[in-house]
């Protein structure tokens, strides 16, 4: 959004009309590049989305400042290879407490400095958490801070949780609350929202009817009142209160009958595997310790037994809950079928009252028996009625299934935390009228075409770096004109000669000098490199001689002839050429 | 509220938190799941057909915190099971694909309807195949980062991004989940430049 908005206002040729674009720009709430993050508080302060409004804007400049560095950060990420060096962390591999530290040093020296280094494939294993994710790995003590304050005090981490959840809660509400006011402000101020095309989001938000009508405190306590624990349902995932016929065919009583009539039922044979729950009529099973009595026989070929075990057959026929012998016993297909054990019509009642607990603890056990139970699915299958029409009762009843367009619906009202994230921003011709219209009270800043810069006319961060000296930076190496072909006293070639790198001076830079010494009317710079080189008399001489050698041979070279020339530095290249062709 | 198991084991140490994971399809939820309760990653893709759900195990201290994880297939014939994962659920990882910007549209709507049935549950932002997005161009990563970042102050949600492949900031997530869960402080650094595995949580 922003890079558009930026090459908009540059390209349209009115500079009023840019600026004036800019300078709505500048007073855009979400739109910033950098550092939007920063000073937001990621903490559930649920005031934030009123105060957005009114923070932002005081962050004017930084849209300025956010184009810039937009520019120059692309041409060095993308332009120099150079600055792709690794960026990152050092990573101490093998000891997890120290590998959360360096993401301090990644991240002390980013957030103050420049953002601009691009994380290369090579540098990912740098931030990678390698050990950290293996399957034997768990958090350490040093990972958190606070966690004394839940051990040795008298809260536990479960009550910590639930007044977390109370928390959030509170927070939901007062953050409902909130975009509901926002929205109907906004709504407000919008002549005709709903007829304005630029308004996507339209809330069919029942509470504004009710605002409008006023309601207390007391009917709201009565609204309350009626959707309470026994009229909202929330146990939609358990069937423990669902009807046993529903999901049934709407025959299947008469379907029961008959298949009770049909004699004898089917029974799977003592050498087959129980399909468990398959048919459960047919199959028993035996939960209870009850019956080790008389599958003691069974119980004793089994070699795997454990002394647990033992112990429990010698204390019948108490009941026992424990795990470990219904899995085994589980593991025996024939121990299902045997019947023998099933007479006595006061145990067996007592057994099926055991049974339906077992049945539960049963199936969360399978979960964790299977050998490699990590992965579990819940699916719908073969039934569609549920995926047409899934009836979930929520907690509010806020949530509709809309199964044409595959969506819940409801809780728009939580589309407005989005509505500035998203939305290009219009600006109507109203809007900027106003940015006119408005006192230039806090920034005034002009923009100098010539000098492509920004002038604060207020002058007051002028003397902010007057005590700051510039760096130095060493010049880059450039040619000297060549001997005799510097007519021009007033080149001010001077500060160059005086740059360190011109010290180590080839043959050929130092014959130049030494000519340009003889030469020019700069006594003062001559003075200075005679100073800096000691070139004995002889040596100048020789330099002399050298230089009426090559004047005589490239005086003719240039039509113009060297006296009144416009020297271009590209005939140096030619000479080079020539020069090489020659050899 | 967290179902808390009913083992006979001193059920004061014991705490399940329900993590539910959400998001457009083939952006990596089952993956990154998979990867932080068994530490593998499958470079192969494996649509889910409904809600997939893990358990993992963590120690700290005396107190067994299980993170029982429900990941959401990410395809729309399989919305209508959103609540199975959204309702009580303590934190909703919102996922997006780094690479594909649409992902990352998606997110309002999958915020919306999420948070329609679990107003209490932490809200994540998170970021998948960071070692896809370092290949973007700068300008794309930019954008992304920006748009993320707007999004997760929108949503007042932490936001992370991650490479399950990589291993990268995958074990933090949790971390974080941890800490928000119970207000603990969280003995990381964030980190919040364009082109490097953003984490936002303070």
């Amino acid at each position: 959004m922003k890079s558009r908005k930026v090459k908009a206002s540059t390209s349209v040729p009115n500079s009023y009309k840019a600026q004036l674009l800019t300078r709505f720009a500048d007073n855009d709430n979400d739109d910033e590049i950098f550092g939007d993050i920063e000073g937001i508080d990621f903490g559930h302060n649920p005031s934030q989305l009123n105060n957005n409004q009114n923070v932002l804007p005081s962050g004017i400049n930084r849209h300025d400042d956010g184009v810039e560095t937009l520019k120059m950060e692309q041409l060095v990420l993308e332009d120099s290879p150079i600055n792709k060096t690794t960026p990152s962390p050092s990573y101490h591999i093998g000891d997890k407490l120290d590998s959360l530290k360096p993401r301090s040093k990644s991240s002390t020296s980013s957030s103050g400095e420049v953002a601009h280094r691009r994380v290369m494939r090579e540098c990912l294993s740098e931030y990678s958490e390698d050990l950290d994710t293996d399957v034997t790995s768990e958090f350490t003590d040093n990972d958190f801070q606070g966690l004394d304050d839940i051990f040795q005090g008298e809260t536990s981490m479960k009550q910590r949780l639930n007044a977390k959840i109370s928390e959030q809660e509170k927070v939901a509400e007062r953050e409902q609350e909130e975009l509901r006011m926002l929205y109907s402000s906004r709504r407000e101020k919008i002549i005709d929202f709903d007829n304005d095309p630029n308004q996507t989001l339209k809330l069919k938000d029942f509470s504004m009817f009710q605002q409008d009508n006023k309601l207390t405190n007391e009917n709201l306590n009565l609204l309350d009142m009626i959707e309470s624990e026994n009229t909202v349902n929330y146990e939609y995932t358990r069937d423990d209160f669902a009807k046993f016929e529903d999901g049934f065919d709407v025959n299947f009583e008469q379907n029961i009958q008959r298949q009770i009539k049909q004699k004898p039922p089917i029974r799977a044979k003592q050498s087959m595997p129980v399909l468990r729950g398959n048919n459960g009529s047919a199959v028993k099973k035996f939960k209870s310790t009850m019956d080790f009595g008389t599958l003691r026989g069974i119980r004793e070929a089994d070699i795997d037994e454990e002394e647990e075990e033992e112990e429990v057959a010698a204390d019948l026929p108490e009941f026992h809950f424990n795990n470990n012998i219904i899995r085994k016993l589980d593991r025996i297909p024939s121990f299902y079928n045997n019947n023998t054990s099933n007479n006595n019509p006061a145990k067996a009642e007592l057994l099926n009252k055991y049974k339906e607990q077992h049945e539960h603890k049963h199936k969360s056990k399978i979960k964790h028996q299977n050998p490699k139970p990590k992965l579990g699915t819940v699916k719908y299958l073969n039934n569609n009625s549920i995926i047409t029409d899934p009836v979930y009762p929520t907690p509010k009843k806020t949530m509709k299934f809309n199964a044409a367009m595959n969506r819940w619906e409801g809780n728009e009202i939580d589309l407005v935390r989005f509505e500035t994230v998203t939305k290009p921003t219009l600006i109507t011709f109203r809007e900027l009228q106003q940015q006119k219209e408005q006192p230039k009270t806090k920034p005034n800043m002009v923009y100098d075409q010539e000098n492509l810069r920004w002038v604060n006319m207020n002058h007051d961060d002028e003397s902010v770096f007057h005590d700051i000296p510039d760096l130095v930076e060493a010049k880059p190496y450039r040619l000297n004109s060549p001997p005799g072909l510097t007519p021009y006293p007033q080149q001010p070639q001077e500060p160059q000669r005086i740059s360190p790198i011109n010290r180590g001076a080839s043959q050929f830079t130092q014959r130049t000098m030494s000519s340009l010494t003889s030469k020019s009317n700069l006594q003062q710079d001559a003075e200075q490199w005679r100073q800096e080189f000691q070139l004995s008399g002889k040596l100048i001489e020789k330099f002399q001689k050298e230089e009426v050698k090559i004047v005589k041979k490239i005086k003719r070279w240039f039509i113009n002839g060297i006296g009144d020339y416009q020297f271009n530095r590209d005939y140096y290249w030619e000479i080079r050429k020539m020069v090489m062709e020659n050899e | 509220m967290p179902d808390i198991e009913d083992d006979n084991q001193d059920q004061n140490n014991q705490v399940a938190l329900k993590i539910g994971l959400i998001g457009d399809s083939q952006i990596g939820k089952t993956s990154l799941m998979v990867k932080y309760v068994e530490g593998s990653f499958d470079e192969d893709y494996i649509q889910t057909l409904g809600v997939n759900f893990m358990d993992k195990k963590i120690q700290i201290r005396n107190t067994t915190i299980t993170f029982s994880i429900w990941d959401l297939g990410g395809q729309k014939e399989f919305i209508n099971m959103l609540p199975l994962v959204s309702n009580d659920a303590v934190a909703i990882l919102f996922m997006f694909d780094l690479t594909r910007k649409s992902t990352l549209n998606s997110i309002k709507e999958w915020y919306r309807q999420a948070r329609g049935f679990n107003k209490t549950a932490i809200p994540f932002l998170v970021g998948t195949k960071y070692d896809q997005f370092i290949d973007l161009s700068f300008q794309d990563q930019l954008e992304i980062t920006q748009q993320a970042k707007k999004f997760g102050s929108a949503m007042k949600a932490p936001v992370v991004f991650c490479s399950t492949s990589h291993s990268i900031n995958v074990q933090k997530i949790f971390k974080i989940i941890l800490s928000k869960a119970f207000d603990l402080k969280l003995n990381l650094d964030e980190i919040t430049n364009v082109g490097e595995p953003i984490l936002i949580f303070k």
